[in-house]
Order: C-alpha cells, then structure tokens, then sequence
C-alpha cells in the first residue's frame, strides 16, 4: 500500500501509535523504517518534504487490522 | 497606535534578526497547533520533528500555564523555545524558536548511530542535510535570544529571565538561569569555572538555602563539556561528575556518609535515564536542592544545647555501664522530665533510643574487631538476654549479630585475599 497524497503525516504518525503491531515505510532503495521507533520516526520526518520517497515507498503493516487503521490515509497504487 | 507598536511586526523584526545572526527559526502557531508561519527552508520536516519528538504536546498543554520562555528538548538533542502571546486581534499565538544543537559533536554522534542502521544514502543524507543546517548554540546565547523575545512581545525590557525547562513528568521545575548555561567550546576560562565550582561546593557544604542567590551573582557556567562526540552522554557525565562533588562537599558539611552516599545513587540513576537536555538539568537541579537542603538539616540537628551535648558525651562515655534515665539526669542537672523533652526536641530522637543506638553502634564494632561471644557483647553492653540482644539488633540492622559477624569477616576475609593476590 501507498501514501495517499497531501496526508497529515503528524495524524498520520498518531495513527500509527494506535496501531497493534509494527507498521513500517519502505523506500524503493531498500529502507524499512519502523514508524513505531523513535529514531526511524525522525528519519522519515526528514524524508516527507522530499515527494520522491512518499510517491515510491510503500506502507507495510504485520497485521492486517492496521491496514484498516490507516485506511484513510492509504491508497493501492 | 502606530503600526510599529504591533507585537506581529516586532516579532518579524526579531525573526529577521536572529535569523541573520546565527539562521535560528521562528515558527508561529494558533494556539491549538496550526501553523501560521516560519522562515525555516524545512517547514515541513522541522515541523513533523517537533511534533514526533512530543515538544509540540508539551507546548500545547504545559506550556500555555508559563508566562515566559520555557525550553524543550527531545531524544535526539534537538532543542526548542517557546513562548505565548497575544496577538493584536486579542488571539492567542505560539511562537517558537528552534531547533538548535547545543553542542557541535550531536550530528556528528547522529551520524555514528545511523552508520548502525544500515540505511541507503538517499535517506540518511536527506536527515543528516536537516539536521547539518540546525545551528548550534549555547545556552548563554539562547538565554539571551530568549530576553530580546521577551522583549520583542512585551515591548519593555527585562533583567532576569525565569526559564522553565521541559519535563516528562507532571511537575514545572523553576530553573534559574544558573543552570542552563554550559561551557563554551573554545571559550573556557577553566580558573574561573573552578572558582565557580568552589563557591557553589561551599553553598553545599554549608547547607546555604540561598544558594541560587550567590549563583546568580557570580554567573554560574557550568562544568565543562567533554566533547567526546556525544553531546548527551558528555552531559550527563557532567551530572554524575557534579553529583560526586556535591556529595563529598556534603559529607563534608556535616551530612552522614550513608546519606550523601544514597543521595548520590539516586540522582546519578536519574541522571543516567535522562532522556533530554532538559531532563537533566531538571536533575541537576534537584540533586543541588536536596544536597543543600540535607545539609541544613543536619546542621539545625548539631545546634544542640550544651547540656545535651554533655549529656550525648556522658552517655557515649558510660554506655558499658548501666544507664537509667534518672542517673543521666542527675549527671546533667535536670528533672528527668525536663530531660526527656528537651532531649528529643534537639535531638530528635528519645534519649532512650538514643542510648541504644549507641551501643549498637559499639556493638557492630565489637562484632567484628572482637571474639568475644554475642552474650557476652550483650552483657557488657548492658542489654542483658541475647534474645533481646538479637531481636534489637536485627530492627536496626536488618540482621541478627551472627550474621552480621558471619558477613563482614567474610567480606574482610575476601579482601585479604584480593590484596595477597596482587602481591602475588
């Protein structure tokens, strides 16, 4: 799954809180940051401003149900 | 009114000026959060950093009860200031100014951790290009940035500047300036940090609860930083350094070893928990109060009367002996009522207790330094039955006397050992 476009990423990082497992942001070179450790939060911080990586990452989650969470701020392509 | 005198067109002329001087940022937000402008060039990316590293909440909630500038700082070393304001449309603003590194080693130490991470170099450069752009800045100078902001909502100068640092719990430290400041890198006049040191050591070692008085007259700087790379381990050794100090001043003021040494762990784990700048200085802080408050204490506990000095001397003098209430008037010069209660207002302990800690307290030495067997320590010291000698031993010590023996000859036993060892 993608990031929709124009999203509140600070909604969309509270979000992710809720969130019962890991949700990760992979980068098409390679990256997997983990939006529930605070390091990798800054990391992708850093990143949001640059529309290339939010255009090709892709949202990973290990449970199905937080698909559902951030169902409004993900779209499939 | 002239358009000057509105606090928005002062508030630019200060964006503008402390831009220009050292390329720190102004944000101002709504009072619930919206972003109404900054001249950061990472809008965006700064702005999901102050929010990720929780500044934000603190600002929104905490902060609008402060009055003044208080300081936030997050896990990565990143700090901010912040203040509110009324606007001329009698809004409510946030203005916040940020971020800014303390020490130059903290991207430097980013870079070390993220080299861990295994991360490609599109996203590591993309964070390190942010936080590269990040000025640093001493505390002295944010104190000061601080006070033109003062100045710049308030229209009206200001001498001292109260700042309030952030913390993770419910409680709003009142930090004097004192404690923000840091040495300069580069600029450290070591002789003058020592007598610094001094004087504050002395505050300790004379329980002076006005202490932050002398601080303020002599500009307290601070320990010097280590620059190890690691801007927040070099602080929080700083702490523990300080903590040590002010430990050995206390002791030496008059505060019991076991205390001083307790005091010490305590604050020198809260220190090594620290998550933020601000945390320690919050730590910091306390550990100075505490030490000076102890030591005032204890010094109001040894302005005992000559007649209870006396009487703690007989005492001390004849605890082998049998000791009633009525003998140690007598010796002093009292009804045994009168004794009694002034005893325990000075000392603050019952003159009873107080004649059985003192031979408990030979009782440990004999314990050890003697082969004397329990009944008879507890015969000579007058508590009769060994039980009764056990049962009072172990309610103070938290042992009974055998095992109390049995443990210090095995630890002497231990170190004799370790020393034959290194002759070896």
């Amino acid at each position: 799954m993608k990031l929709r476009k124009k999203i509140d990423f600070v909604q969309f990082l509270n979000c992710v809180k809720t969130c019962e497992s890991e949700v990760y942001f992979c980068t098409k070179e390679g990256d997997r940051l983990n939006l529930k450790s605070t390091l990798s939060k800054y990391l992708f911080s850093a990143i949001i401003g640059n529309t290339e990586f939010i255009k090709h990452g892709t949202i990973e989650c290990e449970l199905p149900d937080d698909y559902e969470r951030l169902q409004v701020f993900l779209s499939e392509e | 009114m002239d358009w000057r005198d509105a606090v928005e067109i002062r508030l630019w002329y200060y964006m503008g000026m402390i831009h220009s001087a050292c390329g720190l940022s102004v944000w101002c937000f709504s009072d619930n959060g919206h972003l109404y402008y900054t001249d950061s060039p990472y809008e965006q990316e700064l702005q999901m950093m102050f929010s990720v590293g929780g500044c934000m909440d603190y600002a929104l909630t905490k902060g609008k009860e402060i009055d003044v500038p208080f300081i936030m700082s997050d896990s990565i070393g990143l700090v901010w200031m912040g203040t509110y304001f009324e606007a001329s449309n009698n809004s409510k603003l946030l203005v916040i100014v940020g971020p800014l590194f303390y020490a130059s080693s903290s991207v430097n130490h980013m870079e070390q951790e993220l080299r861990k991470m295994n991360l490609s170099i599109p996203v590591r450069n993309q964070y390190l290009r942010i936080l590269q752009e990040v000025p640093v800045i001493t505390m002295n100078t944010m104190k000061q940035y601080a006070r033109m902001l003062q100045f710049a909502i308030k229209g009206e100068e200001i001498g001292e500047v109260t700042i309030y640092f952030q913390t993770p719990a419910e409680e709003y430290p009142e930090v004097t300036e004192y404690m923000e400041e840091y040495a300069e890198e580069g600029a450290v006049d070591y002789g003058r940090i020592e007598n610094q040191e001094k004087l504050i050591l002395q505050c300790v070692r004379d329980g002076n609860r006005h202490y932050k008085q002398v601080m303020e007259n002599i500009n307290f700087s601070g320990l010097n930083s280590f620059q190890t790379g690691n801007s927040q381990r070099d602080s929080v050794d700083m702490v523990v350094i300080f903590t040590a100090l002010c430990s050995r001043a206390a002791i030496e003021g008059g505060l019991s070893p076991r205390t001083a040494k307790e005091l010490e762990l305590k604050f020198i784990r809260q220190a090594e928990k620290a998550k933020s700048m601000t945390e320690l200085v919050h730590v910091n802080t306390k550990m100075l109060e505490n030490f000076i408050e102890q030591v005032d204490e204890c010094k109001n506990k040894l302005a005992v009367t000559k007649p209870i000095r006396d009487c703690c001397a007989y005492i001390r003098g004849h605890f082998s002996q049998e000791l009633t209430l009525e003998k140690v008037a007598k010796e002093v010069g009292y009804t045994e009522y009168y004794l009694t209660r002034k005893f325990q207002k000075e000392m603050g302990i019952r003159l009873l207790d107080y004649i059985k800690d003192v031979r408990l307290e030979y009782a440990k030495v004999w314990l050890v330094t003697t082969n004397k067997t329990i009944q008879d320590i507890s015969e000579q010291l007058q508590f009769g039955a060994r039980n009764y000698f056990s049962r009072v031993f172990k309610e103070k010590e938290g042992v009974t006397p055998a095992q109390y023996r049995e443990r210090q000859w095995n630890f002497n036993q231990r170190g004799a050992e370790n020393e034959a060892e290194k002759k070896n």
